[in-house]
């Protein structure tokens, strides 16, 4: 299992199935505040990973792709946080994420998933957890995290013990 | 009757006015609950009031700059209001409602109204005295403190509206032996919804009524994509 520095990781994905688990155990660890970008091509695994996430965090509807309505909005039962997800593939200038009230998800501490992220690099908080999600072969994905600032390191750091037990 | 709202930024500011009576006015930070507390506040501001909606013969609105989110918000609500009765609508600009907020002692001071646009920038928008009120003196621009600051012309600024700890550390810190700032005290700096009200009405006195359809009020947004 290769592990490039700290905040970083390397993982292989034979299933979407796998790749909905990972989900759920990020979802499950993530905080008010928190932003997890994606980036990768289509069918590299980015919805599938959302879902997960929105099934770990608890969200009460199933977590699907934004991309005509760009950003989804998720509540849970036991508290009032909310999680926003972005899909970023159709905007055609960073102006653009403004409109959907960008700020004002930043400001609210809920949590954001955005796919697409590299559309929106620019107005992204400077700490961040980036997750690349590449399609190797037909069973087989890989996703390199890449965490930036130390609550983003914390969090790799928490995700590898709940995928590896170490 | 005259309502008055303002969701632009996040605050939310509603007032009633009535033949140039002040009845009531009330605003808080609301952050980003608009869109659930905005029906229920008004509401609840015309019962403490005992004033019907049917009461009601104006409606005013903030209708931009600011935050997306707010304006529309605030815009569809107001327009609501006045096409539900055929009322007239009165849309103020928000930098508008800062600057007919503030006073002036020395007319060839200017005034920079001041509201943020989100990722680290600042809307302004600079006025002059003219025929004893503040008047636009050129377009709202998008920008950061530091880019503001450096585009002034030599002169005094009078700095108003919504300025957060960064805005006030780069007032404190800019030298400039041509240009002085002085930005407004805390509160007298805001800007209300009474006046937003007062101003409305005033435009309305001195209008023609077809600016007034609410079928036609368009919020303002500055640097639209496409």
């Amino acid at each position: 299992m290769p592990i490039l520095r700290e905040g970083e990781l390397d993982i292989i994905s034979h299933s979407p199935e796998q790749t909905r688990r990972y989900g759920i155990r990020l979802g499950r660890l993530l905080r008010a505040g928190d932003v997890i970008c994606l980036s990768g091509d289509m069918g590299a695994g980015k919805t599938v990973f959302s879902t997960g996430i929105g099934e770990g965090w608890g969200s009460q509807k199933k977590v699907t792709s934004p991309t005509y309505n760009l950003v989804h909005q998720h509540n849970r039962a036991n508290d009032d946080t909310l999680l926003y997800h972005l899909d970023c593939y159709r905007m055609q200038s960073i102006d653009e994420v403004d409109t959907i009230g960008f700020d004002d998800m930043l400001d609210s501490k809920g949590i954001i998933v955005i796919e697409w992220a590299e559309r929106i690099e620019d107005a992204l908080p400077a700490d961040h957890l980036w997750i690349e999600l590449r399609v190797v072969e037909e069973n087989r994905r890989n996703f390199i995290l890449e965490a930036t600032g130390q609550h983003y390191q914390k969090l790799v750091d928490d995700f590898k013990n709940a995928i590896f037990g170490i | 009757m005259l309502i008055a709202i303002d969701t632009a930024t996040k605050y939310l500011g509603l007032a009633l006015y009535d033949d140039n009576v002040l009845l009531a006015e009330q605003m808080w930070r609301t952050g980003n609950k608009h869109n659930l507390i905005l029906a229920p506040t008004i509401e609840q501001l015309l019962q403490t009031c005992d004033v019907n909606t049917s009461d009601l013969t104006m409606v005013a609105v903030a209708s931009g700059p600011g935050s997306y989110t707010g304006l529309r918000i605030g815009v569809a609500m107001a327009k609501g209001l006045a096409a539900v009765r055929n009322l007239p609508l009165i849309g103020v600009n928000t930098l508008d409602i800062i600057a007919a907020g503030q006073t002036f002692s020395n007319t060839k001071h200017r005034l920079l109204c001041i509201l943020p646009a989100g990722r680290g920038r600042i809307i302004s928008g600079e006025y002059r005295v003219k025929k004893g009120r503040w008047d636009v003196a050129a377009d709202p621009q998008i920008s950061t403190w530091d880019e503001l600051l450096e585009s002034l012309e030599s002169s005094s600024y009078y700095v108003a509206g919504e300025i957060d700890a960064t805005g006030i550390e780069a007032i404190e810190n800019f030298e400039n032996p041509e240009i002085s700032l002085a930005l407004i005290d805390t509160a007298i700096r805001n800007r209300r919804p009474g006046i937003l009200a007062q101003e409305a009405w005033r435009r309305y006195d001195v209008g023609v009524a077809d600016d007034f359809l609410a079928a036609k009020l368009a919020p303002i947004y500055l640097n639209s994509p496409g």
